[in-house]
C-alpha cells in the first residue's frame, strides 16, 4: 500500500506540488519584509557603531586631552594625535591637532574604550559616501561638529568646580577645599 | 485600390495590432515576472521607477537602448548580430495563426477579413513547430559565434535542450490533432466549443491529460525556464550562451525568450483549454443580448488561459531548483517521451473504438 | 599520553630531541630531528597505540637569532583517543628542507604549500611544491619571515592612494595562453600518447557569481566530465598573520572578524578563547553562557547564509531570500547587542563587551519560537524535492578515510560518519551544561552534509534556549587587571585603575613566554589559533588553522569525475568562505 503511495506521489510530483503551495502562499499572504530605503530608513540602537565623533562638555570645550591613547588602541592606525599644553593653564593639555583617517577605519569601537575622558563616541550616521577619497580624513574641527550633529545632550563639567583637583571629570564634592 | 493592396493592407494591420499586443505584454512580463517572483519572495520587487514600479520596462528598454555595442575580440561579427535576429523572428512569426478570438467573417471593400487571426493556414500547427525549430539555430549561432568557451558549451547545450523536447512537444500534441482531425488551431478551437466538458483536456473520449502534462514540462524546457534553465544558469556559466551580448542584441534574445513564453502559452491555451472558449457554453453577452460584442468575451478568456500559463512559468522559477544537464536530457527522453507515445497510442485506439 | 611519549622515546632515540608537557594547558610538544621526521610521523599514523590519523595544521616559525632558524610545527590529532600532539622540527637557514608528509597525510598538501609560500621551507617529496597565497611569480622573498616588513615589497605594494586616470590603458593581451602555463593544470604530464585528447581547459573565476568569494579554479575537462580541478587561492590574503605580530592581543580581535565573514564572532571566539588557553583565566560564568548563545547565534546566522547560497546556486532562489529574512532577525539582534551587523568586535580577552539585556532576551526567545516553522518552510521546497535530491545525492561524496586524511573538520566529516565535535570532544563554553546532540551523517554526499547543517541549526536553537533559561546573573568580563582593563566607570575614579587602562591600552597586555594551540568548532569546521608568543605585547607568531583552507585541499579529489554543473554544488557543500580561506 506504502509502495502504491509513493508510486502515485511520484507521478502526481506531490513534493514540488508542496512547494509550488508554499510559494503561493508567500504570495497570497503578502508580507514584505522590504525597507524601501531611502524613502524609509531604519531606526538605529543608541549603541550603533556608526561615524566617530568627538565631544565636548557642557560649557563647549572639548573633552579630548591629548594623551594618545586612542591613537594606541586602533588596530588600523587611523587616528593621528598632536597634543600640546593648553595655552594659560599649564597642568592641562589638549589636542592641538586630531586627525581619523576614515578610508581605513574598521568602526570597531576600540578607540571609544580607549578614551579615559570619553571624549570619542559613535554615532548613528552612516551614509558617508564621497567622491573623492580626501573627503574622508577628518580633521578636528570635522569631527566636532560630527558630534554636536549627533550628541546634543552634553556631559557636565564637573572637574573645574573644584579647583584643587585636576583629575578627570569626577565630582569631588567630597574633597576639602585647600587654602589659598 | 488593387484587392491586392487593400488584403495587403489589412493583413499588415492585423500585424501591426497582434504584434504590438506582443511587446506590450513581453515588456508588461519583465516586469511581472520580477514583481511576482519578488512577492513570493517576500519582497517588493521593483519600486522605484514609477508607481510601484510600472514604469520599470521603459527604463530598462531605454538602458538597453544605449548601451554600448561590444563585440567580443575575434568574433564573426556578421553571425554575432545575425544570432539574435535567428532566435527572435521565429518566435514572434509562430503567432501569425494563433485565433485570439472566434472566427467572425466581415465583408471589407469587397474582400473577407478574419480579423482575429492573421492568417487561418491549413497547416497552423506544424507552422509554429517548424519556425520554433530555426530558433534552435540561433541559440547554436549565438554560442559559437561569441568566441568564448562558457559560450560555446552554453549554446550546445541549450540547443541539444531545445530540439530534445520540441520532439516531447510535437508528440504531445499529436493526441488533439487526432482528435480534432485538423492542423489548423482555428477549427482545434472551434471543435473545443461548448463547455469545459469540451476543452481537450478533459474531453471523452480521451482526455488528453497527460499530454498535457507533458506538453507543459516540455514547453517549459523549450523556453529555457527552470526548472530547465541550466543553459543560462547565472550560477553556472554566467548566462550561458549570451554571456557575451550586451546592449539591443541582449534585448533581442531576452525579447526572443519572452515571446517564446506567450507563443507557448497561447498554443497551450488554444490546444489543451479551448482557446478563446468560455467555459460555459456560449458568452454572458450573447445571453446578455449584445451578441454582436461577444468577440470581446472571447478575447478575454483567451487572454486568461495564456496569463496563468505565463503565471505558471514565474510559480515554477520561485519554487524549484535547477536539473543538471544529464539529467534533463535523461527526463526528456526517457520519461516524457515514452508518454507521449503512450498517449498517442491510447488516444488513437479511443477515437478508433468510439467514433463520433 | 604518558606510555606514548615513553615508546617514541625509546623507538626513536635519537630522532625525540626533547619533550614538554605543559600541564596548564594540557598540551604536549616533542622536538625532533628534521630528518628524522618521516619515521616518526609515520610512527605516530600507523602504531595502535598512537593512531595520529588527522593532521589538524603544519606551521612555521620564525626565529632569527638561533643557528636553526626555522621550526616546523605538526599540529597532530588522533581521533580514535581524541588526543592532540604537536611535533616541532628546527631546520637551518642555509638549507631549508624537511621531507614532505603528504604521502602520510593527505591535507599536507595544501598546508606545506602555504608554509613554503610563507617561509620559504622546501619539502622534499611533495608532489607539487609552488606558491598559494601569494601570487605565482612573486619574486619579492617570503612573507612571514621577520626580515620581511609588514608593508610589503616591491612593485605590488607600491600604489598611488589617489588613482591616476592619465595612465594609457595596457596593451592586448594575447588570447591564447602559452602551453607550458598549462601545465600545472592538467591531470597528466605532457601528453605523450600517440592518441591526444581534446581536453578543455576551463577558468572559473576569480569572478563569477557563485564561487563563494574570489577564488579561481581551472579546470580540466573531458566532454563535461572533470578530470583535475586546480583551486588558485590567494585573492583574498589579506596578511592578518603578518599584521598580527605588529599588533597588540587586543587589536587582533577585529582583524579576525574579517576572516570569516559570514559569522563573524565564531572567529573572535576562536581567538580569544586561544589568548585566555595562553594566559590561563577563567571567565566568569554569565560570560560563558552569552559566548555560548552568541556562538550559537552566529552558527544559526552561518548556517542560513550558507543554505540560501547554496539553494541560490542549485536554482531555488526563493531559499535565499527567505533564510536572509530570518538572518535580518538576528542582525538586527546583534545590533542591538553591540552596534553592528557583520563585523562584530563584540568578545572580548576575558569575556565580551555588552550585556544582554532583558528585552533583547525576549525578542531572542520569540524568534526561537517561530524558527522551527520557517526551518520547515525550507525543508518543504527543497529537503524532499526530486530535483534537489538529484542535485544533491551522491554527489561530492567523500569517504570517511580520505576525510580524515586531508584533515576536514566540521559538517565536512561529519557527513562522511566521523562523530567529531569540539565542542562534544574538548568542551568549552556551557557546552556540557545543556543536552544537545550532533548530528552525523552515512554517505559523505552533500545531501548528508544540508542535512547535518539543517539538523544543527535546528540544535543550535534548542542550545540557545536551555542557556536562556539558565542565564545566570554576574560580571560579563573576567577580572584580571593585568591583562583586562577595568571598566570605565573605575577608570575615572580611581589610580590604580587608571594605570591599569593606561598601560593595556598602550603597552598591551604582556602573557607569559608560551605557545598554545586552540581549536573551536566554527559553523565551518575546527577552527585554530596557534599563538606563539615570547613574553611581549605582540604575538610573535599567529597561525591561523582555517577549515576553508584545509577544505580546498580536498577539493580537486572531491571533484574529480563529475560533471561543471556538479562544481557549484561542491563550493556550496565545503561551505567555503574566502575571507578565511586566504587570510
Amino acid at each position: 500500500m506504502t509502495k502504491l503511495k509513493a508510486w502515485f506521489k511520484t507521478i502526481i510530483f506531490y513534493e514540488i506540488l508542496v512547494g509550488m503551495k508554499a510559494t503561493l502562499s508567500h504570495l497570497l499572504h503578502y508580507k514584505p519584509i522590504t525597507l524601501q530605503y531611502p524613502h524609509e530608513k531604519r531606526a538605529l540602537p543608541d549603541n550603533y557603531r556608526g561615524m566617530l565623533a568627538l565631544l565636548r562638555y557642557d560649557d563647549g570645550t572639548e573633552k579630548c586631552v591629548g594623551c594618545d591613547l586612542c591613537e594606541a588602541a586602533c588596530p588600523s592606525r587611523v587616528i593621528r594625535v598632536v597634543s600640546a599644553e593648553v595655552p594659560g593653564e599649564p597642568t592641562k593639555r589638549y589636542s592641538k591637532e586630531y586627525y581619523m583617517d576614515m578610508t581605513r577605519c574598521l568602526f570597531c569601537g576600540m578607540c571609544v574604550d580607549a578614551c579615559p575622558v570619553d571624549a570619542l563616541g559613535m554615532t548613528r550616521e552612516f551614509e558617508w559616501a564621497v567622491y573623492d577619497k580626501r573627503q574622508l580624513h577628518l580633521n578636528k574641527e570635522q569631527l566636532l561638529a560630527i558630534g554636536d550633529r549627533s550628541f546634543p545632550v552634553r556631559e557636565k563639567r564637573l572637574e573645574l568646580q573644584h579647583p584643587n583637583v585636576a583629575f578627570f571629570n569626577v565630582s569631588f564634592g567630597h574633597v576639602p577645599q585647600k587654602p589659598n | 485600390m488593387t484587392e491586392l493592396s487593400l488584403r495587403l493592407a489589412v493583413s499588415l494591420a492585423q500585424i501591426a495590432a497582434v504584434m504590438g499586443v506582443v511587446m506590450l505584454t513581453v515588456m508588461i512580463l519583465t516586469l511581472a515576472e520580477r514583481k511576482v517572483l519578488g512577492w513570493m519572495q517576500d519582497r517588493m520587487g521593483p519600486m522605484e521607477v514609477g508607481p510601484y514600479g510600472i514604469l520599470q520596462p521603459i527604463a530598462d528598454g531605454l538602458k538597453l537602448f544605449f548601451k554600448e555595442d561590444i563585440v567580443p575580440a575575434g568574433a564573426n561579427k556578421f553571425m554575432f548580430s545575425l544570432a539574435p535576429i535567428l532566435a527572435m523572428v521565429p518566435a514572434l512569426i509562430g503567432f501569425a495563426v494563433i485565433p485570439f478570438g472566434p472566427s467572425n467573417k466581415f465583408e471589407l471593400f469587397g474582400i473577407t477579413v478574419e480579423p482575429f487571426v492573421i492568417s487561418d493556414i491549413n497547416i497552423g500547427i506544424l507552422y509554429i513547430l517548424a519556425f520554433a525549430s530555426i530558433g534552435a539555430y540561433g541559440i547554436i549561432l549565438g554560442g559559437w559565434a561569441s568566441n568564448s568557451k562558457y559560450s560555446l558549451l552554453g549554446g550546445l547545450r541549450s540547443a541539444a535542450q531545445v530540439i530534445s523536447y520540441e520532439l516531447n512537444v510535437g508528440l504531445a500534441i499529436v493526441g488533439v490533432l487526432i482528435l480534432a482531425g485538423s492542423l489548423s488551431l482555428v477549427k482545434i478551437t472551434e471543435a473545443q466549443s461548448g463547455g469545459f466538458w469540451h476543452w481537450y483536456v478533459f474531453a471523452l473520449p480521451a482526455p488528453q491529460i497527460f499530454a498535457f502534462v507533458v506538453y507543459v514540462i516540455s514547453a517549459v524546457a523549450e523556453t529555457n525556464r527552470v526548472p530547465f534553465d541550466l543553459p543560462e544558469a547565472e550560477s553556472e556559466l554566467v548566462a550561458g550562451f549570451f554571456t557575451e551580448y550586451s546592449g539591443m542584441r541582449f534585448a533581442f534574445f531576452f525579447i526572443a525568450e519572452y515571446a517564446n513564453m506567450v507563443l507557448v502559452s497561447c498554443v497551450a491555451a488554444a490546444m489543451f483549454l479551448g482557446g478563446w472558449n468560455a467555459p460555459y457554453p456560449g458568452t454572458i453577452l450573447e445571453h446578455v443580448g449584445l451578441g454582436q460584442f461577444a468577440w470581446a468575451e472571447n478575447i478575454a478568456w483567451f487572454t486568461v488561459k495564456a496569463y496563468l500559463f505565463l503565471f505558471l512559468f514565474f510559480w515554477l522559477r520561485a519554487t524549484l531548483p535547477r536539473l543538471r544537464y544529464d539529467q534533463l536530457m535523461k527526463f526528456g527522453w526517457k520519461v516524457m517521451l515514452p508518454i507521449a507515445l503512450g498517449n498517442i497510442v491510447v488516444t488513437s485506439i479511443a477515437v478508433y473504438l468510439f467514433p463520433r | 599520553m604518558q606510555p606514548l611519549i615513553e615508546t617514541l622515546m625509546t623507538r626513536f632515540p635519537r630522532a625525540v630531541l626533547s619533550v614538554e608537557a605543559d600541564t596548564a594547558r594540557a598540551e604536549v610538544s616533542v622536538r625532533i630531528a628534521a630528518d628524522r621526521l618521516i619515521e616518526v610521523a609515520r610512527f605516530l599514523h600507523d602504531a595502535p597505540e598512537a593512531l595520529f590519523d588527522h593532521l589538524s595544521d603544519i606551521c612555521s616559525v620564525d626565529y632569527p637569532e638561533d643557528r636553526q632558524r626555522f621550526e616546523v610545527v605538526y599540529l597532530l590529532h588522533s581521533l580514535p583517543y581524541r588526543r592532540r600532539l604537536r611535533l616541532k622540527a628546527r631546520v637551518p637557514e642555509d638549507n631549508p628542507a624537511i621531507a614532505s608528509v603528504t604521502g602520510i597525510w593527505k591535507g599536507a598538501e595544501f598546508l606545506e604549500r602555504e608554509v613554503y609560500d610563507m617561509m620559504g621551507i622546501t619539502f622534499s617529496g611533495h608532489p607539487d611544491l609552488r606558491r598559494i597565497l601569494m601570487p605565482e611569480d612573486y619574486a619579492e622573498g617570503f612573507p612571514l619571515r621577520k626580515d620581511f616588513p609588514a608593508e610589503g615589497r616591491g612593485w605590488r605594494s607600491q600604489f598611488d592612494f589617489i588613482p591616476r586616470l592619465d595612465e594609457a590603458p595596457v596593451e592586448q593581451t594575447d588570447s591564447e595562453i602559452p602551453e607550458r602555463d598549462k601545465q600545472a593544470f592538467r591531470a597528466e604530464a605532457a601528453p605523450s600518447s600517440s592518441r591526444r585528447r581534446e581536453e578543455l581547459l576551463l577558468n572559473m573565476g576569480p569572478q563569477h557569481p557563485s564561487t563563494h568569494g574570489v577564488l579561481r579554479v581551472v579546470l580540466e575537462l573531458d566532454g563535461e566530465r572533470i578530470v583535475k580541478a586546480t583551486p588558485d587561492l590567494g585573492y583574498l590574503h589579506r596578511g592578518v598573520e603578518k599584521l598580527s605580530e605588529g599588533l597588540a592581543y587586543m587589536q587582533i580581535i577585529p582583524h579576525t572578524d574579517r576572516l570569516d565573514y559570514v559569522c563573524a564572532m565564531a572567529n573572535n571566539y576562536a581567538y580569544v578563547r586561544a589568548v585566555e588557553k595562553l594566559l590561563g583565566i577563567t571567565i566568569p560564568e554569565r560570560a560563558e553562557y552569552i559566548r555560548t548563545i552568541v556562538a550559537e547565534m552566529q552558527r544559526i546566522v552561518g548556517h542560513l547564509f550558507w543554505l540560501g547560497t547554496q539553494a541560490l546556486d542549485i536554482g531555488a532562489m526563493t531559499v535565499f531570500f527567505w533564510t536572509f529574512r530570518e538572518r535580518e532577525v538576528l542582525l538586527d539582534m546583534f545590533e542591538k547587542l553591540c552596534g553592528a551587523r557583520l563585523t562584530l568586535n563584540y568578545y572580548r580577552i576575558g569575556g565580551v563587551d555588552s550585556d544582554f539585556t532583558p528585552d533583547l532576551v525576549l525578542r531572542l526567545k520569540t524568534f526561537l519560537d517561530t524558527f522551527p516553522e520557517k526551518v520547515k518552510e525550507y525543508d518543504s521546497l527543497i529537503a524532499s524535492n526530486r530535483i534537489w535530491l538529484g542535485r544533491t545525492k551522491n554527489v561530492a561524496v567523500i569517504s570517511a578515510e580520505d576525510a580524515i586524511s586531508f584533515g576536514c573538520t566540521g559538517p565536512v566529516l561529519r557527513g562522511s560518519g566521523v562523530a567529531y565535535d569540539i565542542r562534544k570532544e574538548e568542551p568549552y563554553g556551557v557546552y556540557d551544561k545543556v543536552d544537545w546532540e550532533v548530528p552525523v551523517g552515512k554517505n559523505g554526499d552533500t545531501y548528508d552534509r544540508y542535512w547535518i547543517r539543517m539538523e544543527e541549526m535546528r540544535q543550535s536553537a534548542r542550545i540557545i534556549r536551555q542557556c536562556l533559561d539558565q542565564l545566570p546573573a554576574g560580571p560579563i568580563i573576567a577580572d584580571a587587571p593585568q591583562y583586562i582593563p577595568p571598566p570605565k566607570q573605575h577608570v575615572m575614579r580611581d589610580m590604580e585603575s587608571l594605570i591599569h587602562h593606561f598601560i593595556i591600552f598602550t603597552q598591551g597586555l604582556k602573557p607569559p613566554k608560551a605557545e598554545t594551540y586552540c581549536a573551536t568548532e566554527a559553523p565551518k569546521g575546527e577552527l585554530g589559533f596557534f599563538i606563539v608568543s615570547d613574553g611581549s605585547a605582540r604575538p610573535y607568531r599567529l597561525k591561523i588553522r582555517s577549515p576553508s583552507f584545509v577544505h580546498m585541499g580536498a577539493f580537486d579529489h572531491m571533484a574529480r569525475g563529475y560533471l561543471i554543473s556538479d562544481i557549484i554544488t561542491i563550493f556550496g557543500t565545503y561551505d567555503i568562505v574566502m575571507g578565511e580561506c586566504d587570510r
